[in-house]
């Protein structure tokens, strides 16, 4: 059976099926409805999942020892949403040097091997492919690993669409369901348009209202000292933070798209931090009005926060038909409420997607 | 071109197409209705991206130091950068709007936008998008460390041929929808803290 993608991808005219109109499939009226469907299980939630740039040559490395730089967290957009496409820029010195990204997707894991050519700043661009995604991965970690001489500027890392759709039906783990895909002949004229059917439209729509977007994500450098202090392209002095600094944090003003409906529908945002906390005090924080406490001497773990959008919708910048919701974390707690002036904070990599 | 509504968001109740009545039609609009809101509403896509940048001490010296008086500020910049912001676009967006997080020195400064194709390869502009600077009124030089936002106005009468003296959102070309693409920024005497690109779509919700 083929399950067609909407094409070209245009609104559908909710006024054909009121009532004094006959529900027919003239003019595709039905199936469009069924290949929308398949165009926003092909395409909906995919895209650009992280995107960070590194200036100056703030991640420099030097070492033949591999070395975990960054990682981040991505949302699983489906099972059938297996490749990823990776992009990045980086500067190489002579010799061998390479970039590593694996993608660990519960059990499994994959890796893309970036060979850098000597002497050279470039653009690299490779993909990973999961031979499947079991149903239990809700979302998946993203590792990049440097070594050699080497200057990385900047990673992108997206989800590829669904360039068609399959038979059989497919699990979302972020909605707890399968989608349906909806055959070309499914509506059409001499086809009855069953309950059934009606449950399968209903069925995919409320998993797809239930699919995450990815909203933001960034991961400090931890490649410390271990390559090097002294950039030796540019001949800087190099300070990557391990965790993300006091100014990072005000740096940090993600303005995240915002849907009115995800209050209207009670829909979840998910936000990932890693953490760590060598100090001897305890750290608390504030995301939104989450109050958020990171235990004195903590080694390293990742919080899941499942939230609400913020009902607030006070602050935003451009009139893009949507509201955008500038992302603040609130620095100015710290292990001394007296002296809120923190250098360090304790996250090491944030991430947030949403319903 | 449909009218997307405003408020039916919900999806329709279980019963409405159970077994015991037919599907009706209005059951059929709602589905039609949530559909629509999906596919060009929330389902705009947008690229955030953060930039790491070189600070005055260690992570060492950080660590060992947590509460101690900032009295050095993240890195002033100086001298120009060009980004590159990649965006995956989709197949139904017309423009992409911009909002961006700049630190200046206490130069003169600006930051031209364009959009181009093949982003990793030739980079070819296929809207020369707009230039914004201290002199145009665009931007604001900010000595020390200090940062402000600009955005891109959802004004999308400027021509694509032209570069403008305002922050417009960039027209995609029907041929590149749907294909990756970049925002390419080229600043002069200020970086970049966040990018943020957002699409646009005709439809309004």
């Amino acid at each position: 059976m083929t399950n067609s993608i909407l094409n070209p991808i245009v609104s559908l005219d909710p006024f054909l099926y009121v009532s004094g109109k006959e529900i027919s499939n003239d003019a595709d009226a039905l199936v469009n409805l069924g290949k929308m469907q398949n165009y926003l299980h092909a395409h909906y939630g995919a895209g650009v999942v992280i995107e960070q740039k590194f200036d100056d040559g703030i991640l420099f490395y030097n070492s033949s020892t591999p070395k975990i730089a960054c990682y981040w967290r991505i949302p699983t957009i489906s099972t059938a949403h297996k490749v990823f496409q990776i992009t990045v820029n980086a500067q190489a010195h002579t010799g061998s040097n390479y970039v590593y990204v694996t993608i660990t997707a519960g059990a499994s894991n994959a890796t893309l091997t970036l060979n850098l050519t000597p002497s050279t700043t470039a653009y690299y661009q490779g993909s990973i492919t999961f031979a499947s995604i079991a149903n239990s991965t809700s979302y998946m970690l993203v590792q990049m690993t440097v070594q050699g001489h080497l200057q990385v500027n900047s990673i992108c890392v997206e989800a590829l669409p669904l360039s068609s759709v399959s038979d059989g039906a497919v699990y979302q783990p972020n909605g707890g369901g399968y989608f349906y895909p909806i055959g070309d002949d499914a509506f059409i004229s001499d086809k009855p348009l069953s309950s059934a059917k009606g449950r399968q439209l209903l069925s995919n729509l409320r998993l797809l209202q239930k699919r995450p977007r990815m909203l933001f994500t960034a991961s400090a450098i931890d490649v410390n000292a271990d390559g090097g202090t002294t950039n030796t392209f540019n001949g800087g002095s190099i300070h990557p933070q391990k965790t993300f600094s006091y100014q990072d944090l005000i740096a940090m003003t993600a303005n995240l798209p915002q849907w009115e409906g995800a209050i209207t529908l009670n829909l979840n945002l998910v936000i990932n931090m890693y953490v760590i906390n060598p100090t001897a005090y305890d750290y608390e924080f504030y995301l939104w009005s989450n109050k958020i406490v990171v235990d004195a001497g903590e080694t390293g773990k990742w919080i899941s926060i499942l939230t609400k959008y913020p009902s607030s919708f006070d602050a935003f910048l451009v009139n893009l038909t949507y509201r955008l919701r500038p992302l603040r974390i609130n620095p100015l707690l710290s292990v001394d409420p007296l002296d809120p002036t923190l250098i360090s904070s304790p996250i090491q990599s944030i991430s947030l997607w949403g319903a | 071109m449909a009218f997307i509504s405003q408020t039916t968001r919900q999806a329709p109740l279980d019963q409405e197409v159970s077994i015991s009545q037919p599907v009706l039609g209005a059951t059929i609009s709602q589905i039609a209705n949530a559909l629509n809101h999906l596919a060009f509403a929330k389902g705009r896509k947008s690229a955030i991206a953060y930039t790491s940048r070189d600070n005055p001490t260690s992570w060492n010296y950080n660590q060992s130091h947590a509460v101690t008086n900032i009295t050095e500020l993240r890195h002033i910049p100086k001298g120009n950068q060009t980004y590159i912001h990649l965006h995956q676009s989709s197949k139904n967006c017309e423009y992409i709007g911009f909002v961006f997080k700049y630190a200046s020195s206490d130069q003169p400064i600006s930051i031209t936008v364009s959009l181009v194709r093949n982003p990793t390869t030739t980079q070819d502009i296929i809207d020369n998008g707009c230039v914004l600077s201290d002199t145009n009124g665009e931007l604001v030089i900010l000595a020390d460390f200090k940062s402000a936002i600009v955005s891109s106005s959802s004004d999308t009468t400027g021509t694509s041929s032209t570069q403008t003296n305002f922050a417009r959102p960039l027209y995609l070309p029907s041929t590149y929808r749907g294909n990756l693409l970049a925002l390419k920024i080229d600043c002069v005497d200020c970086k970049l803290d966040m990018i943020g690109s957002y699409e646009l779509y005709k439809e309004q919700v």
